[in-house]
């Protein structure tokens, strides 16, 4: 079974438009959504949530369509989404106390360890809370009710470097269980290049790509020389290429590379760039 | 959504407390000066609370967090219809011991049956009338709309009440028979009012 199969999705809005995106999330992985802003990750994560009608395609989660029975599937999805919103009257100790009642599988004893582990005051308002602590109370609500699948919509941003570092190996410590995935949206593309197995790229409502991450790693290179050899490869071989006082340097196909230029690997933030670049 | 009602609870406690003890001090009136105008307003107040509730939900984007939760966009909906029900016949069941024990019932020319007739049409009808548009529009234009038909409703019950005046038509003699329309009429509302309001706000994007 795959945790999310998305098959033609598309949604019109005035100026924008999710055009036909398709891909699936196997049982077990992590997949992350990267693109600029407003590339529709947002859109697509809300779609699969069904906070939006979509115009045409379908969605299953957890085997099941997203338009049946949708508030029973939802108990094994934990979301965090990019903006968290408890009432702001609510404490951290409130949010539990409604949480219980609202999650059949909910576990207090792992929700006061998360609020522990995240620092998060017992009695504040959720209103006095920063941004980081916002996510942090959002992250241990959705991890706490045991969820099979979580959905991430830029959740690691916000959080200091240390926090998001232990954030992220959280989420890696959930995927150790075969039957856990996660979905995850974040331009943060460190945090994607760490955590995920499969990448999808979203580049104006249309899906470039969805592969896994190692091997589109391993297609790509940078190869560096003078601006000359640069300038000699094939130009729709380069999907982008930097010129500097110091050199110059292009990213292409691995078997594009020419012999006797200096190759080496490129990371998820110069590939997604290279992309962006390429495309506009 | 046990949740939910105890959500609303909390944020009737923390954000709405002022409101609350307003309308229990209003009610305190009823007991010493015998004016029935002191059940009217408490329970209006109360009635009116789930749509205020709401309006603070939307600042603080809670209605889009919550449709990531375990709950469908009908319960969310029926969540708010029952805690509108629960506020005023709390409310009222308070005022009937309370005006009871103190004899302001009897000086209101009012039984405990009369007092809930007035509740749940003071209480409900006027909710009823906004909620439907707060789910479909947000609360900003539901208040404008709330506004609106109260003021509608107004215009035509004085126009209507004042050419009956005119023409000499007074109250008919048997007036008393049709005591159950006043238990049925709310209830009704009630029920149309929710159905609409689960069809508005389950065709929303939120």
């Amino acid at each position: 079974m795959n945790a999310i199969e998305i098959h033609n999705l598309t949604k019109h809005y005035d100026g924008f438009s999710l055009d036909n995106v398709s891909f699936t999330l196997p049982m077990g992985c992590i997949l992350g959504l990267a693109g600029e802003n407003g590339a529709g990750k947002s859109t697509t994560i809300r779609c699969i949530l069904n906070a939006i009608r979509p115009d045409a395609g379908d969605i299953h989660v957890l085997g099941k369509s997203n338009q049946t029975d949708f508030a029973k599937t939802k108990e094994d999805i934990g979301v965090v989404l990019d903006n968290v919103s408890f009432p702001n009257g609510l404490t951290t100790r409130q949010v539990g106390k409604v949480m219980s009642k609202t999650y059949r599988q909910w576990n207090a004893d792992l929700f006061e360890q998360y609020r522990k582990r995240f620092d998060l005051p017992e009695s504040k308002c959720f209103r006095d809370f920063s941004r980081g602590m916002k996510m942090k109370l959002g992250i241990a609500v959705a991890m706490s009710h045991d969820p099979k699948l979580l959905i991430l919509d830029e959740a690691t941003s916000g959080l200091d470097p240390v926090i998001r570092d232990e954030v992220v190996e959280l989420f890696y410590e959930f995927t150790r269980d075969e039957q856990h995935s996660i979905l995850i949206s974040s331009h943060i593309l460190s945090d994607l290049e760490k955590l995920c197995d499969y990448i999808a790229f979203l580049q104006k409502g249309k899906l470039l790509l969805c592969e896994e991450k190692d091997e589109l790693l391993s297609r790509y290179c940078m190869v560096q020389g003078s601006p000359e050899e640069i300038r000699a490869i094939e130009p729709a071989k380069v999907l982008s290429e930097k010129h500097t006082v110091y050199g110059a340097s292009a990213i292409l196909r691995r078997e594009d590379a020419p012999r006797g230029l200096q190759t080496s690997s490129i990371g998820m933030e110069e590939l997604f760039i290279a992309m962006v670049k390429g495309e506009h | 959504m046990s949740g939910l009602l105890l959500k609303d609870f909390y944020i009737l406690m923390k954000d709405c407390r002022m409101n609350v003890i307003i309308a229990l001090g209003f009610s305190l009136f009823g007991v010493f000066n015998g004016n029935p105008f002191w059940v009217v307003w408490p329970v209006l107040m109360c009635g009116l609370m789930p749509g205020s509730i709401m309006g603070l939900e939307e600042q603080s984007g809670w209605l889009a967090y919550a449709d990531t939760m375990p709950w469908s966009r009908k319960t969310v909906v029926t969540a708010k219809y029952v805690f509108l029900l629960l506020m005023v016949l709390g409310v009222t069941a308070l005022l009937a011991v309370v005006y009871t024990l103190t004899g302001a019932l009897v000086k209101m020319e009012m039984t405990i049956p009369d007092l809930f007739a007035i509740s749940l049409i003071i209480g409900i009808v006027p909710s009823c009338v906004m909620l439907p548009v707060n789910f479909k529009m947000g609360t900003v234009k539901g208040r404008l709309w709330y506004f609106a038909a109260i003021a509608l409703a107004a215009g035509i019950g004085g126009g209507v009440g004042a050419l009956l005046i005119d023409k000499g038509v007074g109250m008919p003699q048997n007036a008393g028979d049709f005591y159950w329309v006043l238990f049925v009429l709310p209830v009704a509302v009630l029920a149309v009012s929710w159905l609409l309001a689960v069809k508005f706000y389950e065709k929303r994007e939120l």
